[in-house]
Formats: C-alpha cells, sequence, structure tokens
C-alpha cells in the first residue's frame, strides 16, 4: 500500500534515486572507516616497553623521536628517576637528545 | 507543507522586488555579466585590493614575531621540519604549514608561511564574493569582495602565523558548496562530490584549530535541515534528503580527522579526537582570575568610563573565593581530565558567579577590539632579545602614533558597523534558502567559546562569514526591510545583545587608545 502522500518525501532537485543509494552507501562507509581507524589507534597503542624499545630502535630516528614523544605524554619520565633518563638519553640518537632538549628541557632539571 | 513565511517559490523573498520578483537567487541569474568564466565581472578589482591591503601588512609583519601563540606554533613547525615527525598537542595541520615552508625555504620559512596565509587570506576574499552572490546577488558578491578586502580587523590573520587564517580560508569554501547543494545550484553526482569536498575541508578545519569541532557540528545539524530541501523550495524541516546529505558530509569529515585521532591516540594510550586544549581553557575561564587575551597589557578602568563599574562588579570574585591551581599531572590526558572536572566543579560550586562572568565573556566575544588593535598598540619586537622574548607587535611605521591611532579607531569602527550590517542583513534582507541558516551556523559555533575563554581571536571564523549578510544589506540599502515580527524582535534581540556588549567594552577601549 502507498504511503500518505502527506507523509512522503517529495523528490530533491534534479537528483535521480540512485544517487540517493550511492550518498548512503559513502556516508555510512566513510563513517565506519573513521570509526574503525579511531578504534585501531586506540587498541594499537603500544605498551611503555614496546615504547622504550622504539625510542632506541637503530637507525631510525623518527620512530625515536616519536616513541618519545608518547612516553612523555604518558608522563613515563616524570614518574621515573632523572638518571633514567640521563641513561636513556646517552643512548639515544642525537636527534632525540635534540627533542627533548628543545620541547621538553624541564624533564632534565633536577627533582 | 507549511511554507516559510519569508521564502517566496523560487528561493526568495516574496517582497524581494528590486532586485527580481523571483528572489535573490533570480536576481544572481539575471543580472548582466560582463566576466570572463573564471573571474565574474568586477571580483579583479577587490582580490587586488585585498592583496595590496595585506601585502602592506605583511611588510610591516615581516621579520618580528609577534606575541601570544605564534612563538609556539613556530616552535612546532620548526620542530617538525628538523626532526621529521610532529610533536606537538595541538591538530598538526597549522604547524604542518610552517613545517613546509621551514623544509622549503630554510631560515626563511615563517617568512614564506606568512605569504601563504596572505594567499590564503586573498582566497577567502573570493570565497566570500563566491558566498554572497549565491546568498543574494551579484552586486552582494562584490560588496562583499571590497568589505573583506578592506575589513582591518581580520587582517592580522593574513600574516600573523596562528592557525585562524587557515581555518577561515578552509571553511568559507566549504560554506560555500554546501550553501550550493542547499539552494539546488548542483545536480546528480556534483552533489556528491560537493559534499565529500566540503566535509574534506571542514575536517582539515578541525585539523588546523579545534574549536572547529562546533562548525562540524552545527554544520551538520545546518545540514539536516537544509540541504534536502524540496523541489518548491519552501520547507526548511529536516528531511530523508537532509540526513542523508548531512550524514555524507560529516563522514567525509569524519574520515579526514581519523587518521590523526589514530595516532594521538595510539601515542596517548587512550582516546583522543584532537587535540587536549579544553583542560587548560578550563583552567582559564572556569577560574576566578579573569583572563582576556585582547586585553594583555592593558589596565582596564574600573570607574570613570560608561559601563566601567558595572564591567568591574560583574567580574568581581567574591572575597572568600580561591583561584584553583593548574595541576601538571605527568600524563598529559589525565592532566586534561583533572582541569576540566576541576573547573566544572567550580561552575557547580560559584553558579552566580560563572552565570555574571559570562555576560562579560558575551561582551567579551562581540568586543570592538580586535588582535588588530592589539598588535598596533604592542611595542616592536626587540632586536637585543630571542626567542620568545623578541616577541611584540608590527615593525616599521605601523606603531607610530600618527597610524596607530587612526587605524585603532577605523577598526573599531569596522567591527561595530560590520555587527550592525550583518544582523540587518541576515534577519531583514531576502536571503537564499539556507543561507541565513549559514548566518546561525556561525553564531552557534562561536557562542560556546564565551562559556570558557572569549576574545576576540576565537570569532575570526564566523566573523568572516558575517561578511556575507552585511554585503548583503549594502546591497539592499534603500529598500523596505522584509520580515514579521518575529524576526523584527530578532532583530531588536541582536541591537539590545550588541548594544550590552559595547557598553562593557568602552573602558577596554579607552585603555586600548590611551595605550597608543
Amino acid at each position: 500500500m502507498d504511503a500518505d502522500p502527506e507523509l512522503r518525501q517529495p523528490a530533491v532537485r534534479g537528483e535521480p534515486s540512485s544517487v540517493g543509494a550511492v550518498q548512503w552507501l559513502l556516508a555510512l562507509s566513510l563513517s565506519a572507516l573513521a570509526a574503525a581507524t579511531i578504534a585501531l589507534g586506540v587498541a594499537g597503542a603500544p605498551s611503555t616497553e614496546e615504547l622504550l624499545r622504539r625510542a632506541q630502535t637503530p637507525d631510525d630516528p623518527r620512530a625515536q623521536v616519536q616513541a618519545m614523544h608518547a612516553l612523555i605524554l604518558r608522563g613515563y619520565w616524570e614518574e621515573h628517576p632523572l638518571e633514567e633518563l640521563t641513561r636513556h638519553l646517552e643512548s639515544s640518537s642525537v636527534e632525540v637528545r635534540d627533542f627533548v632538549t628543545r620541547m621538553h628541557g624541564s624533564l632534565l632539571r633536577p627533582r | 507543507m507549511r511554507p516559510s513565511p519569508n521564502i517566496g517559490p523560487a528561493g526568495g523573498a516574496p517582497d524581494e522586488s528590486a532586485e527580481s520578483p523571483e528572489g535573490p537567487s533570480a536576481a544572481a541569474s539575471t543580472e548582466p555579466s560582463t566576466g570572463t568564466r573564471w573571474l565574474p565581472a568586477g571580483w579583479l578589482a577587490p582580490l587586488l585590493c585585498a592583496a595590496v591591503v595585506r601585502g602592506l601588512w605583511l611588510m610591516s609583519a615581516a621579520g618580528g614575531a609577534f606575541r601570544g601563540d605564534e612563538p609556539a606554533y613556530v616552535g612546532l613547525g620548526r620542530a617538525w621540519s628538523e626532526l621529521g615527525t610532529y610533536t606537538g598537542q595541538w591538530p598538526p595541520l597549522h604547524p604542518g604549514l610552517i613545517a613546509a615552508c621551514v623544509s622549503i625555504f630554510g631560515d626563511a620559512g615563517e617568512t614564506a608561511a606568512r605569504v601563504v596565509l596572505t594567499l590564503l587570506s586573498v582566497w577567502s576574499c573570493a570565497w566570500l564574493m563566491v558566498l554572497a552572490t549565491r546568498a543574494h546577488s551579484e552586486r552582494a558578491g562584490r560588496r562583499a569582495g571590497w568589505i573583506a578586502a578592506l575589513y582591518l580587523p581580520l587582517v592580522p590573520f593574513a600574516h600573523v602565523l596562528l592557525s585562524e587564517g587557515l581555518a577561515i580560508a578552509l571553511l568559507l569554501p566549504a560554506c560555500a558548496l554546501l550553501l550550493a547543494v542547499g539552494t539546488g545550484e548542483l545536480r546528480g553526482q556534483r552533489v556528491t562530490a560537493a559534499l565529500l569536498a566540503a566535509g574534506v575541508a571542514v575536517g582539515l578545519a578541525c585539523l588546523t584549530k579545534e574549536a572547529c569541532l562546533f562548525w562540524l557540528g552545527a554544520l551538520s545539524l545546518w545540514g539536516v535541515c537544509s540541504l534536502g530541501r524540496p523541489s518548491d523550495g519552501m520547507s526548511s524541516r529536516p528531511s530523508a534528503a537532509g540526513l542523508r546529505r548531512a550524514a555524507l558530509f560529516l563522514g567525509a569529515a569524519a574520515m579526514t580527522i581519523a587518521p590523526w585521532s589514530a595516532r594521538a591516540s595510539a601515542d596517548q594510550g587512550s582516546l583522543q579526537v584532537l587535540g587536549r586544549t579544553a583542560g587548560l581553557n578550563a583552567y582559564m575561564g572556569w577560574n576566578r582570575d579573569y583572563i582576556n587575551f585582547d586585553l594583555v597589557g592593558l589596565d582596564v578602568p574600573k570607574a570613570g568610563a560608561p559601563g566601567a563599574s558595572l564591567r568591574a562588579s560583574l567580574l568581581e570574585p567574591p572575597a572568600d573565593m580561591d583561584q584553583w591551581p593548574f595541576q601538571f599531572l605527568p600524563d598529559v590526558a589525565e592532566r586534561n581530565r583533572v582541569a576540566v572536572a576541576t573547573g566544572r566543579a567550580f561552575i557547580r560550586a560559584h553558579p552566580g558567579y560563572f552565570l555574571r562572568t559570562r555576560a562579560v565573556k558575551v561582551a567579551d566575544l562581540l568586543t570592538p577590539l580586535s588582535y588588530m588593535t592589539r598588535y598596533l598598540r604592542m611595542p616592536p619586537p626587540d632586536p637585543e632579545a630571542s626567542g620568545i622574548k623578541a616577541t611584540g607587535g608590527y615593525c616599521s611605521v605601523l606603531t607610530s602614533r600618527s597610524f596607530s591611532i587612526p587605524l585603532t579607531i577605523v577598526s573599531i569602527a569596522m567591527v561595530m558597523a560590520l555587527a550592525l550590517l550583518a544582523a540587518y542583513g541576515a534577519l531583514l534582507v531576502p536571503l537564499a534558502p539556507g543561507a541565513a541558516g549559514l548566518v546561525a551556523v556561525a553564531c552557534a559555533a562561536t557562542a560556546p567559546l564565551a562559556l570558557v575563554v572569549a576574545m576576540s581571536r576565537f570569532r575570526a571564523p564566523g566573523e568572516a562569514l558575517l561578511i556575507v549578510p552585511a554585503a548583503a544589506a549594502l546591497a539592499s540599502l534603500g529598500r523596505p526591510p522584509m520580515g514579521g515580527l518575529f524576526r523584527r524582535s530578532l532583530f531588536a534581540l541582536a541591537l539590545g545583545l550588541l548594544l550590552w556588549s559595547w557598553l562593557l567594552a568602552v573602558a577596554p577601549v579607552l585603555a586600548s587608545l590611551e595605550k597608543l
């Protein structure tokens, strides 16, 4: 049975019905993909041990800096003795030392 | 179907007679056009004027560093360029622009980024012309171009390395695309492409400035009501087509934001959508001490000027009220969460103080002051200092009193004139279907900031969009206002709000002028 004409949605200007289906499909796919991407980011967050290992990955200063940044965000170095950070930096790349000195110099002060 | 009282069958207003009996959209198409396909007639002059005005200010800005967040953005961009990865907590797009400029131009990277922002500001002027043409008429489009070119309060965002200029350059084309869909200007798969492009643009704006999430929410709600307008162009009620199109727009924006959210969440070990600025903002806005960066360096009088004592009494904290301290907890997510929770507890403990200070915050958001007046009164950068201590305002002649005083007065007058014209244009001039809703989007996306930290910088994207109804008002000068009692009452309410805001702004404005 046809729906009450009053309740029917009027046609949208110049839009074939297939366009509506494509739009729904795209909207749902993009939303699902976005949710999955973020969920993967949260679920796949590396552990502190993994970050400490990555922070000294040989020959990959970018990964080292990224891991060091994540450790600082999580408050790891503020919860551990300064000596541990100093030792870590001594065995790290120039880029990591530069990053900590430049962006987080307060971490290197005695506490 | 219930016809909208102010919108005619072709999408215009029944009483739009001077341009065309069919309404603003029809009027736009009936005006003679002598321009090329790419540049309509009368557009070149305002765009050239915009480039010249911004170029002059750019010359005065080059070589200096501006006080505020600019040194932090530059530091993040330089670190990104040199370390190869982004290590900031703010959304990454604006530091990314600086990083790209530094990578290409080296020591001249900051100047190159200022030039890019200047070009983007001219691009924004062009999109305002597109918007005003779609919303009202070609005449309004040209007026919008001239207003945008000469409107000094927004000029700092064309060269100061803050994120607003980039955010405006992304939001305006998104609004223009959405309006084209809403007015039925686009057909078939072009609608799908326009919605995807608008979603990506607003997603990128969110990756530029966290507060653009308010724009995303407001535009999505607007889209549900305005993007599925039926063939008679009259209803502005939610529809299935509107819901579908708004969902597509939202999906495209979400997918644009998602990779950054995933990376930030992985770094933090917990969900982070964009940035973690809410905690610091809660500390500054939901606390005892009053913070407004428009007033940096000013000694605002508490008496002796109209509204000064009222402003002072509204901001006066109770004697037994303490400023809650910001706890620098090691974990950034926890630090943010605790600050927001403490701010909420402060509001619950002092609801009266919170409400009366919000009355001042609304006025702060509508203040005639701007970042132009702020930088004009600041001293030039100290060449002897280095780093953040070297920051100041404009160099060269702009800081001399013979320039700074008239420019400050003109800037103040421009904000007031734009606000009045925009209120008139949005409420009493017939606009194309959905265009007045976009003005409501600008207000809705800006208003929440008044609940936290209010200042002129935070209204910049909405302020840019208000040029559209202001241009429509100028293009309709001499014609009787439209609208019934409801619209006229809203206009009276807007006037009352502006007068309230400007009364409370008298003391800061006088303090700003005295500082020159």
